[in-house]
């Protein structure tokens, strides 16, 4: 019951009109973002302009404090801009309220992090579920155990994470960040806690796992092979976009 | 061992170096325990020194001889004349009148020349008592009164006053009088008359009701061993024969057994605080070791070893209590200075302004052991945890059971803490009963807190994600559910018993005065004039007006066992302890209700009869057929009991314990108490209306009289609400405390659950739910287990009637609930406000 009122609000989101194309996954225009420190306002990204369609696998890459997670953070809702617009699945997420953008995150992002970030005091299954229930799916469960299963993990349903290893826990994660059916993955370095071998395994399983259907996949890492495998490459560098391979002559 | 304890202390120093952060809950409950038991010790010490030390002056003399029949044999009056420098005095009750206007009751003191032969008695103007008292040029006896009676009839010094058939001229006020307090009871303000002015008055008249007091002041100084000997030898003589024996030291036992009844009660409070808050250390030192599970792990793998992990963290926690310790030891010391500048004029007895060492040891003590008691536990397990684990998730590392040394050390606390409760109430069976209590409410509030788990693991339908998500919190590894339980079923019991005990008592002063109670007692009615006195009554609008013939006498033995050698029960000691009204009648009066044996024939004219109460006779033992000696006027009377009756204490009508069949005073003096009822609005008028023809005769409305009674008791409800906001304080403490404990791992799952879509008025719901179900199950245990503590202070060890509220306690735990459910939303309200980026990206 709980979810499905919050459904209502978001289909009040719903009829925005971004003027921008329905073919755009996501759409940033000259967007900033400042934070205040102790030394005084520290500019991440100094108006970066963006547009990823609709099924496309994008990585960013970039040095570090260049601004990639943050980037991953304004898409996700997670992290406001300072000036700009910031259109995601057909939506403007600049002035919605902390509920709206969970709401807006619940019906269409999936984030995978390099921490994992799973619920320790939750077990695999519940930390897949919890998506789906906050969304008030009939079958959160089955569901869950459904997409554990596909990433190879229905032995492990009732293990918590500590009890799990890290290409494990991040298998969980992936599990978690597509149950829901999200129409973008954000994925920030979600190899760089892991060993090289697993770390490929995680990156077969997500690639595979996008290529699907039209889902979206925006990838930060520092791995240019890992980049490489994306079908399109940003490059940021000082809160600027460097290059990006689909403009490149 | 020695290179480990000095290296654990070298780098608990380090540790601390980064501050008290994570213990100020610890601190907190630490000096809140600490100090409420240091306070009331040492208060109540100074004020037990206090009377100690001043006991001579506040009784008037080293040795007091007293009885209500003046007239000492002479083989009492040459030992009393031998026995030192003597004082005669006399208290009586009477009225005061200012003849056409108004009269008040008075307690009245018949003094000799040598009083008072300790103290000094300050008067306004600062003129000699001898003179004050001395009659005036027109032959007028002069008075001494207190401030209170001039207020109370608009006087002022140099008017005349009426008692009895005197007129006394006011010569001074008194502002000081050194033995009033060993008065006990009193009624009315005090007014000093000279004793060969006591005739005239016509107050003393066989039969009425005199208190003779013969003051023995010992050659100086006068060793206690000289008092004691003094007092065990009026024993035969005095004491055997009906006469009162009190020595020095027990110049104020009414006074002591007020302090000593609040200091215990005030003490099982600020105790029971200590151990609630044990909980909080408990929580706190539980929350401050998982944020050094990185550093013990660290420390471990660099080869630290278990024991010096469990030193290093146990010494840190030494250090920081002792600093707690030492704020409640410090406050305790500074009471007896603090009270005596401050209530000097509010407490009844003097302060000692000494320190007072041993509340305070004992105080400090109580603190080291409840810390040892309660932060071994968690230490002892982060010793065992081991460095792999440490680094992994602490919620899925399963810690090791505490060894046997933990156990050990843990057990000599706590039976510290018994010893040292035994030595801090009075009756050993309380300190059994009160551990018992706390030992039983700790492994119920836990084994609810466990079984609230397992039903929680097994209730996985709930169709809301909001209801899982809540029942989910109460089992998940890691859950505060067993501290939070814990610390708020000890807390809320603690506030309903209190409010328990607080109503029962506010209800005894609210309905002690019946509906069918009598508006006046009137004493000193002589037999001569009880009837038109009762006439006079019913004409100036009065009505129920009854009589009955009283006598004062005081039981010396029961079956021939000395009175003070009788096993009683606590609520029928008084009936042994003093004097008490008796009286004799022919036919069972009206109403009355028989549990056993038979009144005595109208005629009767046998050997001595006695209809005793039935409550008073259970409490001594009695059965029909026992013999009672009881010393009435200067002769000792021994009547067998023939009967018991039921006596309902609380209708204030005239009940006696002891009523005699009337051959037993033939021809004895004695006067009438009458009782009456009247409007409330007529009451003013009918004691005008009596007391000018009567001025012996002492008045007492029972309003002005339950009014001095509920003083007493309100002092007692102000001190059971001080104790009350004690407790609050505590549990509120400890519950934040608990609820703070996992607060860290609160904000990290809420930011996860945002992240996937969580909403803040989901996770509201979720915490709101959560709490309610933990505050719902306290509640019931804290209303049941609250109830039973509050029984057992009120029928137990204050010896009232007992009534269940259940409103009140209902209402106490809703509202307690209500706070509880507050509290938690505020402490983990940084969850919900936590903002993801922050967190996630500090991950």
């Amino acid at each position: 019951m709980d979810a499905r009122v919050d459904k209502t609000k978001t289909d009040n989101l719903r009829p925005h009109d971004t003027g921008h194309g329905t073919g755009d996954a996501v759409r940033l225009d000259a967007v900033q973002v400042t934070l205040a420190s102790r030394a005084g306002p520290v500019e991440i990204l100094k108006g970066i302009d963006v547009c990823i369609t609709r099924g496309e696998a994008v990585s960013v890459i970039g040095p570090s404090g260049s601004g990639k997670t943050t980037l991953l953070m304004v898409i996700a809702g997670l992290e406001a801009a300072t000036g700009g617009t910031v259109h995601v699945a057909s939506q403007t997420l600049n002035g919605l309220s902390e509920d709206q953008l969970a709401v807006f995150r619940r019906d269409n992002i999936g984030i995978v992090f390099q921490s994992f970030h799973l619920i320790p005091a939750m077990t695999a299954l519940e930390n897949v579920a919890v998506p789906l229930e906050l969304r008030g799916t009939d079958d959160a469960f089955g569901v869950a155990r459904d997409h554990l299963k596909r990433v190879g993990l229905d032995h492990r349903l009732d293990h918590y994470p500590g009890q799990l290893s890290g290409g494990e826990q991040q298998r969980v994660a992936i599990a978690r960040a597509l149950a829901a059916g999200a129409k973008i993955i954000l994925a920030d370095e979600p190899t760089g806690n892991l060993d090289q071998e697993t770390g490929h395994t995680i990156m077969d399983l997500l690639f595979d796992l996008q290529s699907g259907g039209d889902t979206t996949l925006v990838l930060v890492t520092h791995d240019p092979d890992l980049a490489s495998r994306c079908s399109r490459t940003i490059e940021i560098r000082d809160g600027l976009i460097h290059s990006d391979s689909a403009t490149r002559p | 061992m020695k290179h480990t304890v000095s290296l654990a202390l070298r780098l608990a120093l380090r540790e601390l170096r980064s501050g008290l952060q994570g213990f100020r809950i610890f601190l907190a409950c630490l000096i809140l325990g600490v100090s409420a038991i240091a306070v009331v010790g040492a208060l109540s010490s100074a004020l037990n020194t206090g009377i100690a030390n001043e006991g001579r002056s506040l009784m008037g003399g080293d040795v007091e001889f007293s009885t209500h029949y003046d007239t000492p044999d002479s083989d009492q009056a040459a030992f009393i004349a031998a026995a030192g420098r003597v004082s005669k005095v006399a208290t009586l009750r009477a009225m005061a009148a200012v003849p056409g206007k108004s009269s008040a009751l008075v307690e009245v003191k018949v003094v000799d020349d040598a009083y008072p032969l300790y103290g000094r008695l300050q008067l306004d103007p600062a003129i000699p008592l001898t003179s004050a008292l001395q009659p005036d040029a027109a032959g007028r006896a002069g008075t001494v009164v207190e401030k209170a009676l001039l207020a109370r009839l608009d006087l002022k010094v140099g008017d005349t006053i009426r008692v009895g058939n005197s007129d006394f001229v006011i010569n001074a006020a008194i502002v000081r009088e050194p033995d009033r307090i060993s008065d006990g009871f009193v009624l009315g303000p005090r007014l000093m008359i000279a004793d060969d002015t006591l005739a005239a008055t016509g107050l003393s008249r066989p039969g009425s009701l005199i208190k003779w007091r013969y003051r023995i002041a010992l050659p100086s100084p006068a060793s206690d061993a000289q008092v004691k000997q003094l007092a065990d030898r009026a024993q035969p003589l005095l004491q055997d024969r009906g006469w009162q024996v009190r020595s020095r030291e027990n110049a104020a036992p009414g006074v002591r057994r007020f302090i000593d009844r609040l200091t215990f009660f005030l003490s099982l409070v600020g105790l029971t605080s200590l151990i609630v808050g044990g909980v909080g250390v408990a929580n706190a030192v539980k929350a401050f070791l998982e944020r050094r599970t990185r550093n013990i792990a660290t420390l471990k793998c660099l080869g630290a070893s278990a024991r010096l992990v469990f030193w290093t963290y146990f010494i840190e926690v030494l250090i920081v209590a002792t600093g707690g310790i030492i704020i409640g030891v410090l406050a305790g010391l500074a009471t007896p200075a603090l009270a005596a500048a401050l209530l000097s004029g509010v407490l009844p007895v003097p302060v000692s302004v000494g320190i007072e060492p041993w509340p305070v040891i004992r105080a400090g003590l109580f603190g080291y052991l409840i810390v040892i008691a309660f932060a071994v536990w968690p230490r002892a397990r982060a010793g065992r945890i081991p460095p792999s684990a440490l680094f992994r998730d602490m919620l899925t590392s399963k810690a090791a059971w505490p060894g046997p040394a933990t156990w050990l050390v843990i057990g000599i606390a706590l039976a510290g803490i018994f010893m040292l409760t035994l030595t801090a109430f009075p009756d050993p069976r309380i300190t059994y009963g009160y551990a018992a209590g706390i030992v039983a409410s700790f492994a119920i509030l836990t084994g609810m807190a466990r079984l609230m788990m397992w039903a929680a693991s097994r209730t996985t339908h709930a169709r809301s994600a909001v209801l899982r998500l809540a029942i989910a919190n109460l089992h998940r590894p890691g859950t505060p559910t067993p501290s939070v339980v814990l610390s708020l079923g000890l807390g809320l019991t603690m506030f309903v018993s209190l409010a328990l005990i607080d109503s029962n008592i506010s209800k005894e002063l609210r309905d002690n005065l019946p509906d069918r109670a009598p508006s006046f007692f009137f004493l000193d009615v002589h037999s001569s004039e009880a009837g038109e006195f009762s006439k006079t009554l019913l004409q100036s609008g009065a009505s129920e007006v009854s009589r009955a013939p009283m006598l004062r006498g005081r039981i010396v033995k029961v079956n021939d066992v000395a009175a003070s050698k009788v096993d009683v029960s606590a609520d029928a000691a008084w009936a042994l302890r003093g004097d008490r009204g008796i009286t004799y009648s022919a036919t069972a009066p009206e109403g009355v209700q028989l549990t056993e044996g038979k009144w005595w024939a109208p005629d009767y004219s046998g050997k001595p009869l006695v209809s005793f109460s039935a409550d008073i006779a259970e409490g001594i033992g009695l059965k029909l057929g026992d013999t009672v000696s009881v010393n009435v006027l200067g002769r000792t009377i021994t009547a067998e009991v023939a009967n018991f009756r039921a006596v309902d204490w609380r209708s204030l009508q005239i009940n006696f314990v002891m009523m005699f069949s009337p051959n037993t005073f033939a021809g004895a003096p004695h006067m009438f108490v009458v009782t009456a009822q009247a409007d409330p609005a007529r009451e003013l008028d009918i004691l005008k209306a009596v007391s000018k023809p009567y001025p012996t005769i002492t008045s007492i409305r029972v309003r002005d009289a339950l009014d001095a009674v509920n003083s007493l008791m309100e002092k007692l409800i102000t001190a059971i609400r001080g104790a009350n906001a004690v407790t609050v304080l505590a549990g509120i403490l400890v519950l934040g405390g608990a609820l703070a404990t996992g607060l860290s791992g609160r904000i990290y799952d809420a930011v996860v659950l945002k992240t996937y879509g969580a909403t803040r008025s989901q996770l509201l719901r979720a915490l709101v739910i959560e709490y309610a179900l933990l505050g719902l199950a306290t509640a019931v245990f804290a209303i049941m287990a609250g109830s039973l503590s509050a029984w057992a202070v009120i029928t137990r060890i204050l010896g009232l009637e007992w009534q269940f509220t259940g409103l009140i306690a209902v209402a106490t735990a809703v509202v307690a609930l209500a706070v509880t459910v507050a509290a938690g939303l505020l402490t983990t309200w940084s969850a919900l406000r936590a903002n993801p980026a922050r967190v996630l990206r500090v991950d």
